[in-house]
């Protein structure tokens, strides 16, 4: 689908957020693991897959960074929940390229996001379970499977932990679907390793 | 409630309607865009589960819509920015589903003491405990570190569970509420349209920007005249 690129909503203040970002190897993990838990939320609730963000990638014309499925699993794969070894280091440039991808990804699907949300407001309220809607309960069990799948820790997570996890991330890609969310998942990317607040 | 001004804006996502009222400059046509004075804006939230009566609506002037968005954008990034990354020496939440979403409407009062909040941040560590402990106080000391907002008494938001937040409106309290609970969606729809406002009339000029300040789209000063 043809689309205009706007996700940033000003270029200059998000080359200004990016620019001069030398983050150490611990908070390239650390980035690395979010980025790659935020992809697993969209991917389990829109049902979003490689191809998809491939041609997110094109659109955002960031195809030089990930230009295939290969250098797309790498990049996943990059992050140290994954399971399996040689990890490809990821840099800073590939951390935006990837926030950008994600943001526009959850903006094109914001109504589902927006409607998922809205049905969790209304089961907490009713003190329901979230298991109890097709459309929570399709995410919840994609996501569980796809994290025990795919991480390494993914068997020894409980069940709970699992649910409060997707569900913080599907409350997060709300916020990312916004026309600002690029900026707002960086931010947030650097909050969580410290780097925001040596800014 | 009628505005002294012209409406000039108005921002309407589902929740929530953001009026904006002012006098034009002369200056727009030299600026090239609205340069306002005299600002004012109406906030209403749009709550289908309540009653007309108690529907929230606030107004107040420039200084004061800069404190909400500067409150709001700033809340709104503690709260990403509190990403729980499980298998790390950072532990997820264990609190259950019913745990969250079992605090009463009527909470409100009781988070003072700490036991009905559940923020992210409180597995986290002494760390992140204490950066989110800070919070609040940095809305006073560093938001109007500017001058912009000065004497604005204190706007600022707090978390009730995983889904709903409590907007502390300090200087723009109607009387009737100083508190506004928030869910998740409406917290989502005031954020971007204060953000959206925050694009549209914030000065483009960088150099206003005072130095020091840490780079945020919302330190910018409103071109006034």
């Amino acid at each position: 689908m043809p689309s205009t690129v706007k996700s940033p909503r000003s270029n200059a203040a998000w080359e200004e957020l990016t620019s001069g970002i030398q983050p150490d190897p611990t908070q390239l993990d650390n980035i690395k693991a979010q980025l790659d838990l935020v992809l697993l939320a969209l991917e389990t609730l829109a049902g979003i897959g490689s191809e998809a963000m491939l041609r997110t990638a094109a659109e955002l014309n960031l195809a030089d960074v990930v230009a295939d499925r290969v250098s797309l699993w790498r990049l996943r794969q990059s992050s140290p929940l994954r399971k399996g070894q040689g990890r490809k280091r990821l840099d800073v440039e590939e951390a935006r390229s990837l926030v950008l991808i994600a943001c526009h990804l959850a903006n094109q699907h914001q109504e589902l996001i927006r409607r998922a949300v809205g049905l969790l407001e209304q089961l907490a309220e009713q003190n329901r379970e979230p298991h109890q809607t097709a459309l929570l309960g399709d995410y919840l069990d994609n996501f569980s499977n796809a994290y025990q799948e795919r991480m390494e820790d993914g068997d020894n997570t409980l069940p709970d932990q699992l649910t409060h996890l997707a569900l913080k991330l599907l409350i997060d890609l709300l916020f990312y679907s916004a026309p600002n969310g690029s900026r707002r998942l960086w931010m947030a990317l650097l909050d969580r390793t410290g780097i925001a607040h040596s800014l | 409630m009628s505005l002294p001004n012209s409406v000039l804006r108005r921002y309407t996502p589902p929740t929530c309607t953001l009026e904006i009222a002012a006098k034009g400059s002369p200056l727009s046509r030299w600026a090239g865009r609205p340069v306002l004075k005299q600002l004012r804006f109406h906030l209403s939230f749009d709550d289908p589960r309540l009653p007309p009566e108690e529907q929230v609506q606030i107004t107040g002037d420039r200084p004061q819509l800069e404190a909400l968005c500067e409150a709001v954008e700033r809340y709104v990034q503690t709260v990403l920015g509190n990403a729980p990354l499980p298998g790390q020496a950072v532990p997820l939440l264990v609190e259950s589903f019913d745990q969250l979403e079992s605090l009463p409407d009527s909470a409100s009062s009781r988070a003072e003491n700490g036991i009905a909040v559940m923020h992210p941040a409180n597995e986290y560590g002494d760390e992140n405990n204490a950066n989110e402990n800070n919070v609040n106080e940095s809305y006073v000391n560093e938001s109007y570190a500017d001058g912009s907002g000065a004497g604005v008494a204190e706007i600022y938001l707090k978390p009730k569970g995983l889904l709903s937040h409590d907007l502390c409106l300090g200087e723009l309290s109607t009387g009737e509420s100083n508190v506004v609970r928030l869910s998740a969606l409406q917290l989502f729809d005031l954020a971007n349209a204060l953000d959206e406002y925050s694009a549209e009339a914030i000065a483009s000029p960088r150099s206003t920007v005072s130095p020091g300040l840490t780079p945020h789209p919302l330190g910018q000063k409103l071109p006034l005249c």
